[in-house]
């Protein structure tokens, strides 16, 4: 079971605050987070997933984001909204680094990126890839070890329905194996498609429920 | 359209380049007195339109210049931000030759005004032919990158040929990815790099060469190879925080990070303390000084980009009084000292950062 801990947080972009509030926590199960444009969903999760600066404390099962980073960072995983890679590298160099930075298991690697339909192109430099396939090369990426925390900023965007589909049966293994997984979404999430199990609104910097 | 072109081409150009030319600026005029400048610029127009090999050099660098110019626009053509470009095509030929000319006007200025003010000077000393060979070379080279401008923007659709045919693929390692981003994306600024490092190194060299074995003179020489570098590692930092940001959110701890970074830094400097083994007196002690003294060198410059971020500027000031701290520790021979303070500072903030995410 995983449980993700936020106290006093406060995110400022300068002088402007984002994101003000003193206490949010979620265990294991799907959570939708809402929000329109420029509400700091995605700052949110960036600093969930360790990748910007914050006062306040993240914690994951009781391992503090500033205390132990390494140990924090490898219980969890971020898919970027637009991820980013240098375009000289190929899928599979980029996927072998995951592998070997979070000690994955190859063949689950390699079934996901089968499910994904994107095995005859790991080979190819990601400078060649659609948004679409480079979105599914972040979820690959994301779904490369044993996760307590997955991090999802709008996963539904750019893919096609067939991945889609393969994503949800993704995020509801791990919900049935008790991980705990967020997702930012403009789009509505199909309940038939996975149980929620909390809906989260970030308004006026802080986080409300639904 | 030229407008457009010059606040977002012409602006970023300027933004990244700043600190080359600021450096080829202080390295040829930083050490002269004012009074001097005047006849010391004569001299160089002179002697840079007198001779054939002057002109091929000052050619050469013009046209390395237009390539630099060129390839940096054709990059920015290739990135989704820049897609509105395409939009161009919709006017007139004319039209867009003419914003796609004041853009390379303004972007090769810095070559232009000295090529022409060579010309002027040619033209004073009955060098006529020397003159018209550097207008014909300048018209060419602007003549040119505005071509294939408009030939990649207007008729990007038809294939282009395939010239490498024969591709060595070969297994990138995480530590290769700033190396491989240097050589296929920063290749004419590695050029111009390690040309004006090289120049640097052995301009000094030889300008004290009647002072002996004095290993200050080759930690000097050193000194100015690795300011030389300054651009290349910003240009490198700014690729490590666009495009490896991914790497952020996994589980690598501070000191494979540190590791990753020294060794890039290491391969980096390597035909530079080559050239310093080639040329100074050398012992183990000494050896291992002036690695420490080049390592905490480059970490502090890359260091410092953590500290101001993109803001060149600042960036600019920071090399100047670097400059001049490390002199006045070479010249009293306190670089070791200096050296501990620095690489023990750079490696304290780096782990400041990490722990604060400020990765």
């Amino acid at each position: 079971m995983a449980e993700l801990t936020i106290n006093k947080l406060i995110k400022r972009y300068g002088g402007n605050t984002i994101l003000e509030f003193d206490e949010w926590k979620v265990n294991e199960g799907c959570y939708w987070i809402k929000g329109g444009n420029g509400k700091g969903k995605t700052t949110l999760f960036k600093i969930i997933a360790g990748q910007t600066p914050f006062s306040g404390t993240v914690a994951l099962n009781d391992i503090f984001l500033h205390k132990q980073p390494v140990s924090y960072r490898s219980g969890i995983s971020y898919a970027e909204a637009e991820p980013l890679y240098p375009d000289f590298l190929t899928g599979t160099e980029l996927l072998d680094y995951v592998i070997a930075i979070r000690k994955a298991d190859r063949q689950s690697a390699a079934e996901i990126t089968r499910l994904f339909k994107m095995d005859t192109f790991m080979h190819h430099q990601t400078g060649t890839y659609s948004s679409g396939m480079l979105k599914k090369l972040s979820l690959i990426l994301a779904f490369t070890g044993t996760i307590q925390l997955y991090i999802l900023d709008e996963p539904f965007i750019t893919i096609d329905k067939e991945a889609a589909t393969i994503l949800y049966q993704l995020i509801n293994n791990q919900i049935q194996q008790g991980k705990t997984i967020l997702i930012s979404s403009h789009q509505d999430i199909d309940p038939a498609q996975i149980t929620l199990s909390g809906i989260f609104e970030i308004d006026n910097q802080h986080m409300l429920t639904c | 359209m030229l407008r457009l072109w010059i606040r977002t081409f012409g602006k970023e150009f300027y933004k990244q380049h700043a600190g080359l030319l600021l450096i080829i600026f202080y390295a040829l005029f930083g050490w002269m007195k004012s009074g001097d400048i005047t006849g010391y610029l004569h001299a160089i127009l002179v002697a840079l339109c007198s001779t054939p090999i002057t002109i091929a050099v000052w050619c050469l660098f013009m046209f390395l210049y237009g390539i630099k110019a060129l390839i940096f626009v054709l990059q920015k053509l290739s990135t989704p931000v820049y897609s509105f470009v395409q939009n161009s095509c919709a006017a007139k030929k004319k039209d867009q030759l003419k914003s796609w000319t004041g853009l390379y006007l303004i972007l090769l200025f810095p070559a232009l005004l000295i090529s022409l003010s060579i010309v002027v000077t040619a033209i004073v000393y009955h060098h006529y032919i020397n003159a018209f060979i550097i207008c014909i070379i300048m018209i060419l080279i602007v003549w040119g990158v505005i071509k294939v401008t408009f030939r990649k923007i207007n008729y990007g659709f038809r294939p282009s040929a395939n010239l490498s045919r024969l591709k060595i693929s070969l297994k990138k390692p995480r530590w290769t990815w700033s190396l491989h981003y240097m050589l296929k994306k920063q290749a004419l600024m590695l050029i111009i790099c390690k040309l004006l490092s090289f120049v640097f190194f052995t301009g000094i060299t030889l300008m004290f060469a009647d002072s002996g074995d004095d290993i200050r003179i080759y930690l000097i020489a050193l000194l100015t190879a690795l300011i030389a570098h300054s651009t290349l590692i910003a240009a490198v930092w700014n690729f490590e925080k666009s495009l490896l940001s991914f790497q952020n959110s996994l589980p690598v701890n501070l000191w494979m990070r540190l590791f990753h970074t020294l060794l890039f830094l290491f391969i980096l400097f390597a035909p530079e303390l080559l050239l310093y083994i080639s040329k100074a007196p050398l012992s183990v002690l000494s050896l291992t000084g002036v690695l420490l003294f080049s390592m905490s060198a480059l970490l502090t410059l890359k260091t410092a980009l953590d500290i101001v971020g993109d803001n060149m500027g600042q960036y600019l000031k920071f090399i100047f009084i670097f400059f001049l701290t490390v002199m006045f520790a070479i010249l009293s021979r306190q670089f070791l000292p200096l050296s501990l303070l620095l690489i023990v500072s750079s490696i304290s903030y780096h782990r400041y950062r990490f722990y604060k995410s400020m990765l």
